[in-house]
């Protein structure tokens, strides 16, 4: 006799009479990805192992060609500096240079970093609220843009010049208030409150600074594209008001970063197709009072998230599963918060690598770690997943591969997807040995099972 | 298993509990464990028939009924 088809025995609590009412089936359409730019998931994950981040080289360089037209269509004296903290993996980092990008760096680190891909100093942006005496020397002594974020910061930049025997080119950051909340007013020299004029003052009488660059960034994932029309009015007005008072010649504005991905931020009601405004919604509002201006200064932007967040894709494995004591399924996959920092203020994209029926039920997606707050999706309706299925997250393209830690697990490794599907490797997995390459062990601890 | 015979699941896998007012949905072989287990048959009985005629080994079998049973205990619908 042949066995009948097996599905697992489901029931499922009706919260209200919707699903009655309607007819509604319980078997919910689930999002499935069997590829990346062609590439098949299993094949990623033959080469690569399980969990792997995964970049598209494609994505990116077509995600960076139509934000550039964007904006050098409307108003062709401009200039992108890609975000490093946002992705500083050598593979992306070069992928935007080669595009023509210009580098935006916030430590010595960064600064690093750059200079060693081969980044001349006088195409680093070099913002940040704390800028080592050391850094500064040779950020000035290499012609970087200098952003100064405080006061402190213009007394040290003139013991430098002065040490360098070099007035200094610098731009001041301004915060200011466009409009939108929470107000980023940490960073750089209050417009309203008289600051960003005394900071002016200040480095003109001190006689040893140029000022020749006006920079803010209002903040990120910014969901309103008219706060930035009326950060570049502000701006455009002081760099007036400055030069017409105090005969300085204002090069570029830096209007920063900040532009949405197609990421669900948690709170946000309506599906990111919905909320994100377009590039070309952002390029309209900060080009218009740039292209009414008489001087038309050098426009620069610092963009991060938005040129990478969707180009990047976790693919992790599920492990395990278990029915909690509140009727939710919770699934453990073999990446956690460890690898994807921003799952606390973004729900991904949850993509199944295979197709998957069978009634829907209420799940969490937990990770690895031992650890209650490993929870990468609280809430989600899903058919009975199996162990060994692959689930594929996005976009986490932006500040994962950064800001991720290495707690608990080794980090895993990070591929890129080349332009003609080639299957290349930008990170290694970690091993015991990078992990412990900076540790020192003191001779008397030394310990040894045998003795 | 406890009783439960005072539960009505109708062919659409409807289900009304009437002490608490609350419905349910259950898929075909959920329908099918709850009448084995009306019928009194225990998590190793109804896995074994299960896994007889059906495409699952006794261990997921016997895996799912159990979990079956806590669901149902979860619910408030067994004791
Ligand atoms: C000074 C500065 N520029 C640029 C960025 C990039 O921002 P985003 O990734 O939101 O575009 C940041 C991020 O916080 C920043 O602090």
């Amino acid at each position: 006799m042949k066995k009948k088809k097996y599905e697992r025995p489901v029931i499922q609590k009706i919260e209200n009479n919707y699903y009655v009412k309607h007819g509604v089936s319980a078997r919910g359409y689930q999002k499935k990805r069997e590829s990346i730019d062609n590439v098949k998931i299993a094949d990623i994950v033959k080469k690569f192992g399980s969990p792997v981040f995964v970049f598209s080289e494609k994505a990116i360089r077509e995600k960076f060609k139509k934000a550039q037209a964007a904006f050098k269509s409307r108003y062709p004296n401009f200039q992108f500096g890609w975000s490093y903290k946002t992705n500083y993996l050598k593979g992306i980092c070069s992928i935007f240079h080669q595009e023509g990008a210009i580098a935006e760096v916030v430590s010595d680190f960064e600064y690093d970093k750059a200079r060693a891909l081969g980044i001349k100093g006088e195409n680093i942006i070099y913002n940040g609220p704390y800028k080592s005496m050391e850094s500064l020397t040779l950020a000035a002594s290499e012609n970087a843009k200098i952003h100064i974020d405080n006061f402190d910061e213009i007394n040290d930049l003139e013991k430098v010049a002065s040490k360098l025997d070099k007035k200094i080119p610098v731009t001041i950051r301004i915060n200011m208030n466009t409009g939108i909340y929470p107000q980023w007013s940490r960073f750089g020299f209050n417009l309203e409150s008289g600051q960003a004029i005394n900071a002016v003052k200040r480095i003109i009488a001190g006689q040893k600074l140029l000022l020749n660059g006006l920079h803010t960034h209002i903040g990120t994932f910014i969901l309103d594209p008219k706060a930035y029309g009326v950060a570049a009015s502000k701006m455009l007005g002081f760099m007036d008001e400055i030069e017409n008072e105090f005969g300085l010649d204002i090069e570029y504005i830096d209007l920063g970063g900040g532009f949405a991905s197609l990421s669900h931020l948690k709170g946000v009601y309506q599906p990111p197709e919905i909320a994100v405004p377009s590039i070309e919604e952002y390029a309209d509002e900060i080009t218009r009072p740039f292209i009414n201006n008489k001087k038309r200064p050098r426009l620069i932007l610092e963009t991060g998230r938005h040129l990478i967040d969707e180009a990047g894709y976790l693919i992790s494995t599920i492990v395990g599963q278990k029915l909690l004591c509140d009727g939710r399924r919770s699934y453990i996959v073999d990446a956690g918060v460890n690898f994807l920092y921003t799952a606390t203020w973004y729900t991904y994209n949850l993509e199944l690598e295979k197709d998957t029926d069978g009634i829907t039920e209420p799940s969490l997606i937990n990770g690895p770690l031992c650890m209650n707050i490993d929870v990468i999706n609280e809430s989600i309706m899903l058919p009975r997943l199996e162990r060994g299925d692959r689930i594929v997250f996005s976009p986490v393209g932006a500040y994962n591969v950064t800001q991720w830690m290495q707690f608990i697990r080794y980090r895993p490794k990070i591929a890129l997807i080349g332009i003609n599907g080639e299957m290349e490797l930008l990170r290694e997995k970690e091993k015991l040995a990078d992990v412990e390459s900076c540790e020192r062990l003191p001779q008397r601890l030394k310990f040894s099972d045998e003795s | 298993m406890s009783n439960f015979s005072h539960l009505a699941v109708n062919d659409n896998g409807f289900l009304f509990d009437p002490t608490s007012g609350q419905s349910f949905t259950l898929n075909t072989m959920a329908q099918e464990v709850m009448s084995a287990m009306k019928e009194g048959k225990d998590v190793d009985q109804i896995a074994r028939e299960l896994s007889h005629s059906y495409e699952v080994s006794y261990e997921s079998a016997y895996e799912d009924v159990l979990e079956f049973g806590t669901k149902l205990k979860l619910y408030g619908l067994s004791l």
